[in-house]
């Protein structure tokens, strides 16, 4: 008795000690060099998360966002949108736009009532938010964090891209087109047929824009399409071998001279080239890969998201595409989001 | 990659003499199940408007079947059949909120291994081979039993995780009974039913009408929105039913001839997610079925046989705020069945049951319509060693289109502890199949034309006690052990285009315990009885074929590891009154075990009076459910009401003739 009394003694001001504090936030994560990926969660089970892979420790740090704000995401998170160090996270299935601090992940407002938001482009203080489901980009008011009003493209969108007072969205599900939008004007200045749902585009260090066009399911030969963002036409058009072939999430490194995508595996492609790779420069192997990005130095990072119901893996690859590490990830993990210089 | 191939089914063409031929096969083909000499305890119980006395025991069968006890039956009938299995058996039910869709796993494997039969008729829908608990009132049966596993070869085909029987046995002698009921409850629930039906000598008939409507925009606490938890209402969660069934049968010495007719039509919006804000797709579903089956039975001396025929016609049509996403699902069945049982003496039993069951389903997600044909024979045999032992073989071979089948079999064994047979001991092994669903096979995308059935390889053993004394006290107790291999589990998971297709890709190792404990006290006037069921079940993936799947030697997803109920029931003069409370353990979403929902208490409590004025009775009751206002969800953000009451009337009257009060 008289040794639980001593520890009491002891504990009792460590407590008040521990209490005692500044109001400045602990890091979940380290700062630095490094990337965010968006883990979709099952669907409808609204379970998606953040983590933030550390490129100086080497390290996947994963909840930030529940952890930070006690609440999850939400569900199906798909995309992050960066201003400063203010991000903005898509989560598609609950409809909703949420606005952190990159460095706390501390949630700082969200807009909601969102029809199906997929990805988001960022142009002074608006957000052009595009919709699997809807045939407008929703304008969101970053200061207000509200909807702002809706711009009529005709088609559901689904990647978008801003090249000065220009937006390229994609038609991605049962389309076959690049839309364009005058941002001055907010009206359609442009449309450019690409393949059969075009899913994933990215600028090249030229300015190009190159699509990635899946071929839709056993539908049509998929396409990687190069499109001249002044005059829009369409300057290069490889073709896949079969309509078995499904590609998917093109990426393009940090200097832009060399593309990504998955396909039975990473393909891996320089800008100047004129034709597909052949082979697989990563092999899947029994990996279901799911995303990737493209980091300084070529190495690579992919997503497994096994079997869909259970936390995936970030698997890490150098330049030579030898798998260096393997850190789990969330559940379902997808979009990549470098941070540099922060 | 999954590898769809219709070429390896063979449409089933329905001529004329393959059906003279098959109906004068299963004319004489043999049977079993009526000739079960059933030599335990009798129990007379109250249903609806009427008191029958009905012999009670399957309990020599050396697998377990659980007959549900008539009276708690009785108490939730106004439920569906979902709410009535998760109180009064150790089954879990997974339901997608409040009037939603709720499947249930027997054993613990998916819903998808429940199969549901009513007067032998498969209940499940062809296409997604589930059945819709939420969608059985329970007006349309008056009986309800449980064979847990795969056990029972009887039926055409089989299950793995169990089988839920419904049934109507005719009343004869009863005279002219009938009763109407009316209830309304929180959040604009109202429900109506009626039933009317006589019994004389020799035909007895009944006919069911049912209806209600829920507004059902209850009150929840939605822990994750972005402002903290907050009370929130369901939106777009509406709910409708009606239905009706007709009962007709008609017995002449040993012979019994049955129609039974059950037409059902639900509408239900179907709620989002609440995925920290409440998700509103405008989703609604319309459910529309017809069944019907006809049946001759007979008894005489050694020989027992019967014959059934039925058919179902299953409409879902599912509705989007997009249209694109809209559905339209139709299946049915025709069923023809016999059976023949010869008992050349006291000792032993030999039994022969075929069967045909034709399915067939469309959708918008099939290429064409699909149809496969069932046809399987089972062979029985019951043999007597000793006064205190029983010995059971069953075996059936399945024919199935475009399938190679091994047989299956079921041994067991039954011994008699006491004299009486009031103490049992039981043990059974079995291997049994359980066939792809058609969406497993056909849906575009994802099915796989190259699926394996699926089989079990298990086990069971027993005791049972019953004891009923000369006071009126009774009491029973049944604990179980089991243990089954379930291997080529078929699951759906994505490829590498992302498109989800069905594979083999799994296998599981499901063992557990099992206890049920029931008890009734009379004492003078006053009547307490319980029924208790606790089951404990580990549900471990043993082996997968998806890579680096960290799944194995986890529980199977939603399958509680604890699953506990208790029913009290108090009767005294014209005064009833009781509590209910079902108690879940851990249940993980994820197939990793990474995430899981929390252990859950609900109980519910009911008062209510019997008011007799000569020939009619008046009955009201009152039930309050969620007692504790708990915060409760069965699936991941479909959360279910907090507190809710719901007031009740009914009205029931018997009129027995002259012929039936001799009879009695």
């Amino acid at each position: 008795m008289k040794n639980q009394i001593k520890l009491l003694a002891f504990l009792v001001p460590l407590m008040f000690i521990s209490c005692e504090g500044n109001n400045v936030e602990p890091t979940l994560f380290p700062q630095g060099e490094g990337f965010f990926i968006l883990s979709e969660g099952n669907f409808m089970a609204g379970n998606g998360s953040v983590s933030f892979y550390s490129l100086i420790t080497g390290e996947i740090y994963n909840e930030l966002f529940k952890t930070r704000n006690s609440r999850p995401l939400g569900d199906v998170p798909t995309f992050i949108a960066t201003d400063g160090t203010t991000g903005y996270i898509i989560v598609n299935n609950s409809g909703t736009l949420e606005a952190v601090d990159m460095f706390t992940m501390k949630s700082l407002g969200t807009v909601t009532g969102l029809n199906s938001p997929r990805q988001m482009a960022i142009s002074g203080r608006r957000g052009y938010v595009t919709s699997l489901a809807s045939s407008e980009l929703t304008v969101v008011d970053l200061d207000l964090m509200e909807i702002s009003h809706q711009i009529d493209i005709g088609c559901t969108s689904e990647a978008v891209l801003i090249s000065g007072q220009k937006l390229f969205t994609s038609n991605w599900v049962a389309g076959d087109r690049i839309v364009v939008v005058d941002l001055e004007t907010e009206e359609i200045s442009g449309s450019v047929t690409t393949g059969t749902e075009p899913e994933s585009m990215v600028f090249d260090k030229n300015g190009k824009l190159w699509v990635l066009c899946t071929g839709g399911y056993m539908q049509d030969l998929p396409k990687l399409v190069r499109i001249n963002t002044v005059n829009y036409e369409k300057e290069a058009e490889m073709t896949f071998g079969s309509v078995s072939d499904y590609p998917s999430s093109l990426t393009v490194n940090g200097s832009g001279d060399t593309l990504y995508w998955l396909h039975e595996g990473v393909r891996m492609m320089p800008v100047s080239s004129t034709s597909l790779p052949d082979e697989a420069f990563i092999a899947s192997g029994e990996r279901l890969f799911y995303d990737l990005g493209a980091g300084a130095g070529g190495r690579i990072f992919v997503t497994d998201a096994i079997d869909y119901q259970q936390k995936g893996d970030l698997l890490i690859y150098d330049s030579r595409g030898e798998l260096e590490d393997i850190e789990q990830a969330g559940i379902i993990p997808g979009f990549i989001r470098f941070m540099t210089d922060w | 990659m999954f590898k769809r191939s219709s070429a390896y089914i063979v449409p089933f063409k329905v001529s004329r003499n393959t059906m003279t031929a098959a109906l004068l096969s299963l004319l004489i083909a043999v049977a079993q199940e009526a000739g079960a000499q059933d030599m335990f305890i009798e129990d007379t119980v109250n249903i609806s408007a009427v008191t029958v006395t009905a012999t009670a025991s399957k309990r020599q069968t050396p697998y377990t079947v659980i007959s549900i006890d008539r009276t708690l039956i009785a108490g939730h009938h106004e439920n569906d059949l979902a709410t009535l299995l998760m109180y009064a058996t150790p089954v879990s039910v997974k339901r997608y909120g409040n009037h939603g869709l709720a499947s249930v796993s027997v054993r613990g494997l998916p819903g998808s291994h429940t199969t549901v039969t009513w007067h032998g008729l498969t209940v499940n829908a062809a296409g997604n081979g589930y059945t819709d608990f939420a969608l059985i009132p329970l007006h349309a049966a008056s009986s309800v039993k449980i064979t847990p596993g795969g056990y029972d070869l009887s039926d055409i085909s089989g299950s793995i995780g169990g089988k839920v029987e419904l049934s109507s046995d005719p009343l004869f002698h009863t005279g002219f009974y009938g009763s109407v009921a009316a209830g309304a409850g929180s959040y604009g629930d109202y429900a109506a039913s009626a039933v009317a039906g006589s019994g004389g000598e020799s035909v007895s008939s009944r006919l069911s009408l049912w209806g209600g409507k829920a507004r059902n925009d209850f009150l929840f606490i939605n822990g994750n929105a972005a402002e903290g938890a907050r009370e929130e209402r369901r939106t777009n969660s509406s709910a409708a039913s009606g239905g009706a069934t007709a009962d007709l049968a008609f017995r002449t010495g040993g012979s019994t001839v049955a129609a039974h007719l059950w037409y059902n039509n639900a509408e239900r919006e179907l709620p989002g997610p609440v995925t920290t804000v409440q998700q509103d797709f405008g989703e609604r579903q319309t459910d529309r079925s017809l069944r019907s089956v006809i049946s001759y039975s007979l008894e005489k001396e050694k020989i027992s046989a019967g014959i059934t025929a039925g058919g179902t016609s299953d409409v879902n049509l599912y509705y989007h705020e997009n249209p694109e996403y809209n559905g339209d699902n139709r299946s049915s069945f025709i069923m023809l069945r016999a059976r023949l049982a010869y008992r050349p003496n006291g000792k032993s039993e030999l039994g022969i049951n075929a069967g045909n069951e034709y399915q067939s389903a469309q959708s918008l997600s099939f290429a064409e319509t699909e149809r496969r044909n069932i046809f399987s024979t089972s062979l029985i045999a019951r043999f007597n060693p000793g006064s205190r032992v029983r010995l059971l073989l069953q075996a059936r071979q399945m024919l199935v289109t475009g399938m190679v089948l091994k047989p299956e079999f079921t041994a067991g064994a039954t011994v008699m502890l006491s004299p009486d047979g009031g103490q049992l001991l039981k043990a059974s092994v079995s291997r049994n199949t359980r066939l792809p669903c058609l969406n497993d096979l056909y849906w575009v995308p994802g099915g796989n034309g190259s699926l394996r059935h699926e089989n079990a390889t298990g086990g069971e053993a027993s005791y049972s006690y019953v004891r009923v004394a000369s006071s009126g006290l009774k009491n029973s107790l049944d604990l179980v052990l089991h243990a089954t291999r379930v291997n080529d589990l078929i699951q759906w998971i994505p490829g590498v285009t992302g498109i989800w297709s069905a594979g083999n890709v799994r296998s599981v190792n499901v063992y557990g315990i099992e206890g049920r404990l029931g008890t009734e006290v009379p004492v003078n006037e006053l009547v307490i009885s319980s029924h208790l069921n606790y089951a404990f079940t580990r549900t471990e993936i043993a082996a997968s074929e998806i890579p680096n799947d960290r799944a194995v030697g986890k529980q199977l997803i939603y399958v509680p590891g604890n699953n506990f109920n208790l029913n009290l029931d108090l009767r005294w003069k014209m005064l009833r009154a009781g509590a209910a409370a079902v108690c879940q353990g851990r249940r993980y979403t994820t197939s990793d075990n990474s995430e899981w929902l929390p252990p859950s208490l609900l109980a519910d409590a009911r008062l209510g009076a019997v008011l007799p004025a000569g020939a009619t009775k008046i009955g009201i009751d009152i039930d309050v459910k969620n007692i504790f206002n708990s915060s409760l969800e069965s699936v991941r953000n479909y959360p279910m009401p907090l507190r809710t009451f719901n007031l009740r009337l009914t009205i029931s009257f018997i009129k027995k003739n002259e012929e039936n009060e001799e009879s009695d």
